[in-house]
């Protein structure tokens, strides 16, 4: 994925508004904008880092070799640790919240989820490692966001949407 | 056991086997076989501050105040420690540092455009290629050195050099990690590797179990393509530095007095490399710094250099002197370089161009010599006329005082087995 896509789904999986300013001139501000929709090719806030690190060109060349498409250990940090990823996994108004809230059957909600980060169904066993985590974690909610962060962390994720 | 594997052996088959082998190239067959045999390389650590753009070597280190008004420039030169050797009045401090340097003025080659130019000068002395990209000084180190768990063994601040090679073959695994921020800024702070809040060590290690219990899309492949071997690494080295309160440590650059930031200057390069000394005692192997000020001067050459050369002045005399403080300049490499020097001829825009015919290599630390000037220039600055070496030499030198065989090959473009740097051989004077 480029690095817009790759901001962009997080934005849109977890519904959460993108954290960069400067994105409109107007006052444009809602979850799942994208990074297209802007002109701008430098922006300030928390999803300036991802953008970078996944390869945004800054259009200070004039080549198309300026995009980056190489994977490094700084997106494995990012995807793996940083906390604005986090805020946006465990927002109160974001989608797993919501989803964790009205999907109760847990095999739904996994589908739901693998769905939304992977376009495509878990398979059996899948289903039954993700349910067993949930019902082993502390409370509902909780399990479910290490299981969203474990999806953003599949290699699968990156690579092969 | 090989007849090569012992060089007494090696020694006593004499050059009827080899008829390649000449006594001077065999004599430093040994000398070099000698140094192979160390324990610990010269250089356990670099510093590398990669001046984008090309500086002006006459304008620096190579002055020529005899030349012509249309060739001399605007700055005097001024004495230094080392008798008889000048540099430019900008350079009061460095003046001072000479007899912990080597300038090697003799590097040239014939590229005199930035991509290609950088392809050679960062990818490892090798002239560009159109099929093969030869790997970069850091992915090199990093792919002939042992991983220390927790500490990332090449670190880039901000980021690896936009113009360069990368890791060339050796594929994105051996990418340095990007710091990225500016270190000067005071809300500095590396990104991603504080345990968000909520998140801690038991939370961490649990999801990480779930991860790996659920991530085998990849696992019937019997071979690896590099994009996911390297994505495999980096996973690993992440969870390691994430738990590695030494490294977080490290890049905390506000932990540093008042005094001594300022004494790299406050401005982005200088924290830069005070950021890399941090990194260096902190047990990376190799530090990439890059300026934002570039240096690629096709007009007004000396008013952009009153700006950039007093910040160089500074902070690199100021990390040269610090790392002699803290004992690990004799372990630690400072290298300094471009992609070409600039030509001779002002231009009419008060600009100087792009020039690889002669450029300034700036080297300190790991035993190199200091109060060195190793080859020289003609009158103008334009050509060597003394010690001319090829980007190679240069790489082979580098690389012997890292303990890494310039000449050991990787399958590389079609699977030839191609070197990390072609050809070329040490220069010894540099080796002392």
């Amino acid at each position: 994925m480029t690095a817009e896509q790759v901001v962009d789904s997080l934005s849109q999986i977890t519904n959460t508004k993108l954290a960069l300013t400067k994105v409109y001139y107007n006052k444009a501000d809602r979850p799942g904008q994208r990074i297209i929709e802007s002109g701008l090719s430098r922006f300030r806030g928390d999803d300036w880092h991802p953008l970078l690190i996944f390869g945004k060109p800054r259009r200070v060349q004039a080549c198309d070799c300026e995009r980056g498409t190489d994977p490094s250990l700084s997106q494995a940090m990012y995807l793996y640790n940083d906390e604005s990823l986090w805020k946006k996994i465990t927002d109160e108004n974001g989608r797993l919240k919501q989803l964790v809230d009205t999907v109760s059957d847990d095999g739904k909600l996994v589908e739901e989820l693998y769905l939304w980060t992977l376009s495509r169904r878990p398979a059996e066993e899948e289903i039954k490692t993700t349910v067993d985590y949930v019902s082993a974690s502390v409370d509902r909610l909780t399990g479910y966001q290490d299981v969203l962060w474990s999806l953003f962390n599949r290699q699968e994720f990156l690579v092969s949407h | 056991m090989s007849p090569f594997e012992s060089r007494r052996n090696f020694l006593s088959l004499g050059t009827a086997l080899l008829p390649g082998l000449t006594l001077p190239n065999l004599l430093r067959a040994e000398a070099r076989s000698e140094r192979e045999n160390r324990p610990e390389p010269r250089a356990k650590n670099i510093v590398f501050y990669w001046c984008q753009g090309g500086p002006p070597h006459q304008d620096m280190w190579d002055m020529k105040p005899l030349a012509t008004d249309d060739v001399r420039g605007e700055f005097a030169p001024i004495g230094t420690d080392l008798p008889g050797y000048p540099v430019c009045e900008l350079m009061p401090f460095l003046s001072q540092q000479i007899h912990k340097l080597s300038i090697i003025r003799g590097v040239n080659h014939h590229i005199p455009d930035h991509k290609p130019g950088s392809m050679f000068m960062l990818g490892s002395g090798n002239p560009p290629n159109p099929t093969t990209f030869h790997p970069t000084w850091s992915s090199v180190v990093k792919k002939e050195t042992a991983d220390k768990p927790g500490v990332p063994t090449t670190v880039a601040i901000p980021s690896e050099p936009s113009q360069g090679p990368g890791p060339g073959f050796l594929g994105p695994a051996y990418r340095s990690f990007e710091v990225q921020g500016d270190p000067n800024a005071d809300d500095f702070k590396v990104r991603s590797i504080s345990m968000p809040e909520g998140v801690d060590l038991d939370r961490l290690n649990r999801r990480r179990r779930l991860l790996q219990k659920t991530d085998h899309l990849f696992d019937e492949l019997t071979e690896k393509p590099p994009l996911l071997e390297g994505l495999d690494r980096f996973y690993q080295d992440a969870h390691d530095i994430i738990l590695s309160e030494r490294t977080r440590q490290a890049f905390r650059i506000d932990e540093e007095s008042a005094e001594v930031r300022e004494r790299y200057g406050r401005e982005q390069l200088g924290q830069r490399m005070l950021l890399g000394r941090r990194m260096i005692e902190a047990g990376v192997r190799f530090v990439t710094v890059t300026d934002p000020y570039g240096w690629d001067t096709h007009a007004d050459n000396f008013s952009r250099m009153r700006k950039n050369i007093p910040i160089v002045d500074r902070c690199l005399s100021a990390l040269l002197i610090d790392l002699e403080d803290r004992g690990l300049l004799d372990e630690t490499l400072v290298m300094m370089f471009g992609e070409f020097g600039r030509t001779p001829k002002i231009n009419e825009k008060s600009g100087r161009d792009h020039w690889p015919q002669a450029m300034s290599i700036i080297l300190a630390g790991a035993g190199v010599p200091g109060g060195f000037v190793y080859g020289d220039t003609d009158a103008q600055g334009a050509f060597v006329t003394d010690k001319s070496h090829s980007p190679a030499d240069f790489a082979c030198t580098v690389y012997d005082l890292m303990g890494i065989d310039a000449h050991k090959t990787y399958p590389a473009g079609n699977d030839q087995p191609t070197p990390i740097v072609r050809g070329g051989a040490p220069i010894e004077a540099i080796l002392g």
